[in-house]
């Protein structure tokens, strides 16, 4: 059993940032709050989500386990306004979505469709940056104009996403003053990068953009972790992205 | 224990040619390995990801293998290919080009693959069928492979092609295990050939020793290595071989097929140890009306017979029948199959292999109950006197059949044994069981089909495959079609005409004479080869090696009355 109320905003961002990385998820409905880590199907890029029962309006579950097509509740979340109240129910393999005069009635998927979470890499990362969402947004967008990939990286303290197409660049270069906060987790100050597929940082940064402040982990060679909290506060997710290695 | 450990023993297997400093190192190995992986590492060291008695395919393609390399290490298909064409092999390729990765996905940062975690991984991948399957096992590949380091990239690869090259096939193995164990040799063998499983035995020496290896035997469901006869060239030498006495029977011109039944339940396997229970309904039918035992193991010969005439219709009809998927009942009324138990390994909860011959027969009479033509126990004399044996050889060659097995009265029953207790007298002149390593297109009419093909045997020294002829006369065109639908799932690369394959497909060959040839890399060609059959009960491991072929050349000097040089 699972029954909650949540407000139209926070259900839709939510699934956003999940479906950036997978169309159908395994959930866990705890006592605290919602949580998923779901990968793609290429295990090249993970999610981590949590939402607590603070956010809810109301909650109450029985804690369980349920895999839900992520698509199809986007799809119907639609035509929800951000400020209706939806309430949600699970039981019995089917989930009720309540809002306005509306009700749906969609079926879970069965638990053997995602057999079990992915584990979570064990990456230690160089250096830890918060810049704005709005401001990662636009440099990935500004990357896509020149280049398929994109290079996140530190020298020192100043952070700098590069591009690099065949005949056309990119660079943009945020020193300690321009950014929230950085810091050196390896307490070094040589230059680090890591080299990125942009197909999937296009669509993780429309959820980011969102999001005042984003976290980004990074270093030499290894996943890029990209943290944001959303709900005020009550909410928070980070995607994981493999590397590519940069042909010397 | 991590792959890369079981990967050092690979890179120092291969170092070494000597048998026993092979086994010497196994056996030390062996020491160090938890219960939990010696079971794998025991299988994975003969070659295979499962038991050999285990159905069981990870059903993985050279092409997906390809497609996984060139994505991680960033390069075309094509290179991939052009590089196998230089090594000759897969897992050297991907050890080669997977020195430098492009593509990684989280899997490269997750902790070293364990064996445990490999062999879990592979029995997923047997286990996803259906609907997008390919691409989900290439990905898991992909994530594997992204995980290892080149050298375990070559050894995973190998394992997943079933291609490993560290000169460790079960006899080295075997030996291993008794060494490290402190069993004798023998008991090993014994237990592995029953089981089928060296795994489960190498387990059981580790944890219960000399008097756990004795408790180990078959089992009705698991299939058994079948017993195997050698040649002899006619009645004389066959009643020499036994002592003057022995029991001789029909050599039917069938399928071998092990019948297995666990109360109402059966199951048929082929040589090859497939399961082909779902492919022969007409013979579970006879089964189940014939065979009054609560359970049993019987060694028998599938026959195919002519519903009109109630002749005996030639072995490869008998093999489309088994070979098709589809088409069951239709096939089943066309070619009738009948059964001819010639053996019974096991009855009502106890293994007969340790009986002597003449008992067991006794026995299985008595759990065959004849049913018309459908099954019954094959035709069986015991003769001392050559003529008579001749007399039961021309009656048999007379109703179709190929000739007449001779069986020591007193032999136990050998599983996967090739030995003098059992041997064969056949008609027909030499003819060799090769792989077809490469095939050509034809062109003209039979542009499109594959119809010219590459032969090789097992070079087991070197753990290559010999090439020693080409062969393209002596199929029909429907066999030509048939070879062509086989062949294009194991075409690994295409240059021209000509396609590079798995080493699976095995054909016998006929052939005038053996020549010293500088044009194959055995260093002997096949004259005038032509195609008899495709033994489809036959898989790689059963192809004749280059030391018979070396045999044979030699022989032919001797018949000759000439000499070799």
């Amino acid at each position: 059993m699972f029954k909650a109320d949540i407000l139209g905003e926070t259900l839709k961002d939510g699934i956003e940032a999940l479906t950036i990385i997978v169309d159908e998820a395994r959930v866990h409905l705890g006592k605290d709050g919602v949580y998923a880590r779901n990968a793609d199907p290429s295990y090249v890029a993970m999610v981590q989500f949590e939402l607590s029962a603070k956010a809810f309006e109301n909650y109450e579950t029985d804690e369980e386990v349920v895999t839900l097509d992520l698509k199809k509740m986007q799809d119907i979340l639609e035509l929800a306004n951000r400020t209706d109240v939806i309430q949600m129910a699970i039981d019995d393999n089917r989930m009720a979505l309540s809002f306005g005069d509306l009700k749906y009635t969609i079926a879970l998927l069965s638990p053997y469709s995602i057999k079990k979470e992915p584990k979570v890499p064990k990456v230690e990362s160089a250096a830890h940056v918060v810049i704005t969402g709005k401001e990662f947004r636009w440099a990935v967008k500004a990357a896509g104009k020149v280049s398929d990939n994109i290079a996140l990286g530190c020298a020192n303290t100043d952070f700098f996403m590069e591009a690099l197409g065949d005949a056309d660049t990119m660079r943009l270069e945020l020193s300690k003053d321009q950014l929230v906060d950085v810091s050196r987790t390896d307490g070094k100050s040589d230059e680090v990068r890591s080299l990125f597929s942009l197909e999937f940082l296009i669509e993780m940064s429309k959820a980011v953009g969102k999001a005042s402040e984003v976290s980004l982990d990074i270093g030499k060679n290894i996943p890029l972790k990209v943290g944001f909290d959303f709900a005020d506060g009550n909410g928070s997710v980070s995607y994981l992205l493999a590397p590519r290695i940069e042909q010397e | 224990m991590y792959f890369a450990e079981l990967a050092s023993l690979f890179d120092e297997l291969t170092a070494y040619s000597s048998r026993l400093k092979k086994t010497d190192i196994i056996a030390d190995f062996l020491t160090r390995a938890s219960e939990d992986d010696i079971e794998i590492v025991c299988t994975f060291l003969t070659g295979r990801i499962f038991p050999a008695w285990d159905t069981r395919d990870i059903g993985v393609a050279g092409k997906t293998l390809v497609k996984v390399i060139a994505n991680i290490s960033g390069k075309s298909s094509e290179d991939v290919i052009e590089s196998y064409r230089d090594t000759g092999h897969l897992g050297i390729t991907a050890e080669r080009l997977l020195e430098k990765k492009v593509a990684m996905s989280l899997a490269a940062f997750e902790e070293d693959l364990t064996v445990v975690e490999l062999y879990r991984q592979f029995e997923e991948m047997a286990a996803t069928t259906g609907k997008g399957s390919a691409q989900k096992k290439q990905r898991m590949l992909a994530n594997l492979l992204s995980r290892t380091e080149p050298r375990e990239a070559n050894y995973l690869v190998s394992l997943a092609m079933r291609n490993l090259l560290i000169g460790s096939k079960e006899g080295v193995t075997e030996d291993a295990v008794a060494q490290s164990f402190g069993v004798p040799p023998d008991a090993v063998r014994r237990a592995w050939m029953l089981t089928n499983d060296i795994g489960l035995v190498a387990r059981i020496a580790k944890t219960e020793g000399f008097s756990g290896l004795r408790a180990l035997g078959i089992e009705p469901m698991r299939p058994v290595r079948p017993m195997l006869a050698q040649n002899v060239a006619g009645a004389s030498e066959a009643l020499d071989v036994m002592g003057g006495r022995a029991a001789f029977e029909t050599k039917y011109d069938g399928a071998r097929i092990q019948v297995h039944k666990v109360g109402p339940d059966i199951k048929l396997f082929s040589r090859k140890m497939e399961d082909l229970t779902e492919a022969l309904p007409d013979i579970r039918v006879a089964v189940k009306e014939s065979i009054h035992a609560d359970s049993v193991i019987l060694d028998c010969e599938a026959i195919a017979v002519d519903n009109r005439t109630g002749k005996v219709i030639p072995f490869q009809n008998v093999l489309n029948r088994i070979r098709r998927k589809y088409k069951v009942r239709e096939l089943s009324h066309q070619i009738p199959m009948q059964l001819r138990p010639f053996d019974i390994l096991y009855l009502n909860g106890d293994s007969l292999v340790d009986l002597p011959f003449v008992e067991r027969r006794a026995l299985l009479e008595k759990t065959v109950v004849p049913l018309d033509g459908r099954c019954k126990p094959s035709e069986f004399k015991i003769l001392d006197d050559p003529e008579a044996v001749a007399a039961f050889f021309t009656q048999s060659i007379d109703a179709g059949h190929e000739g007449l097995m001779a069986k020591d009265l007193n032999a136990d029953y050998s599983p996967g044994i090739r030995g003098r207790k059992m041997v064969k007298l056949k008609e027909t002149l030499e003819s060799l069981d090769l792989v077809v390593i490469a095939a050509e297109y034809g062109h003209g009419r039979k542009a499109g089909w594959i119809t010219s093909y590459e032969l090789a045997a097992r070079d087991e020294d070197n753990e290559q495959w010999a090439p020693v002829g080409r062969v393209s006369s002596g199929a029909s065109d429907e066999q030509l079609k048939e070879l062509t639908e086989e062949i294009k799932p194991l075409i690994i690369s295409e240059h021209g005409r000509t396609v590079d394959l798995e080493p699976q497909i095995v054909l016998e060959v006929k052939f005038n004479e053996i020549q010293k040839s500088p044009n194959y890399a055995s260093g002997y060609a096949l004259r005038f080869p032509r195609i008899v059959r495709i033994r489809e009960d036959k898989g790689p491991d059963d192809a004749e090696t280059l030391e018979r072929v070396e045999a044979l050349y030699r022989l032919q000097f001797k018949l000759k009355g000439a000499t070799s040089t």
